[in-house]
């Protein structure tokens, strides 16, 4: 039998009061560029440039999530391959963690944009930090408790 | 004994930490744990008991 807490992880709709609330799962960014490990570094540089964006989630065949390409890496020596200059493992997050919560730890440490996974590990979005930093703000603004 | 140098910290905790469990980096001015960092974010809860009972 799969809990609760299984089912927020996993992104899935939920109801009651609280459902509407923006969370780090739905303003997270389903478009954002993904690569392989074994990618030319130059090639997807281009393409997530190209495409607007300024990180690349590295995956596997499953959209597990094995890597992240934040501007620094994107910038590494474009003779490497992907798995050579991404940041392995990053610290992912899940869909239904507040968004006033994320926007708050992003502030503080002064991270771009954060990977946002179901459970096991399979990629819902990149959540950029502007986004959820807007949403808590218009949260505060309108007076959700 | 002394605390040894680049020894990173949870700053909520105080637990030693390799590195941040949220932004991953070792050199963090306000590191957290992943204990921490979980608790924080609600996505897991605290243990009421050190116990277990």
């Amino acid at each position: 039998m799969v809990g609760k807490l299984d089912w927020l992880a996993a992104g899935l709709p939920t109801e009651g009061t609280d459902a509407a609330r923006p969370r780090a799962g739905s303003m997270a960014r389903a478009d954002v560029p993904t690569c392989r490990l074994d990618e030319p570094l130059a090639e997807v540089r281009d393409r997530v440039r190209t495409a607007g964006w300024d990180a690349c989630v590295v995956v596997n065949h499953e959209r597990v999530v094995l890597g992240l390409l934040r501007a620094k890496e994107l910038d590494a020596d474009p003779g490497l391959r992907v798995e050579q200059a991404m940041r392995p493992g990053p610290s992912t997050f899940r869909p239904f963690v507040a968004i006033e919560e994320m926007a708050s730890f992003m502030i503080d440490h002064d991270v771009p944009n954060a990977p946002v996974t179901t459970s096991d590990g399979r990629l819902v979005g990149l959540l950029r930090r502007e986004d959820a930093a807007r949403a808590a703000h218009q949260l505060h603004a309108g007076g959700h408790p | 004994m002394s605390d040894r140098a680049g020894e990173l910290r949870c700053s909520s905790c105080g637990c030693d930490v390799e590195c941040c469990a949220f932004c991953d980096e070792v050199d963090c001015p306000s590191a957290a744990c992943y204990r921490c960092v979980t608790e924080a974010l609600g996505e897991a809860m605290a243990q009421p008991h050190a116990h277990g009972g």
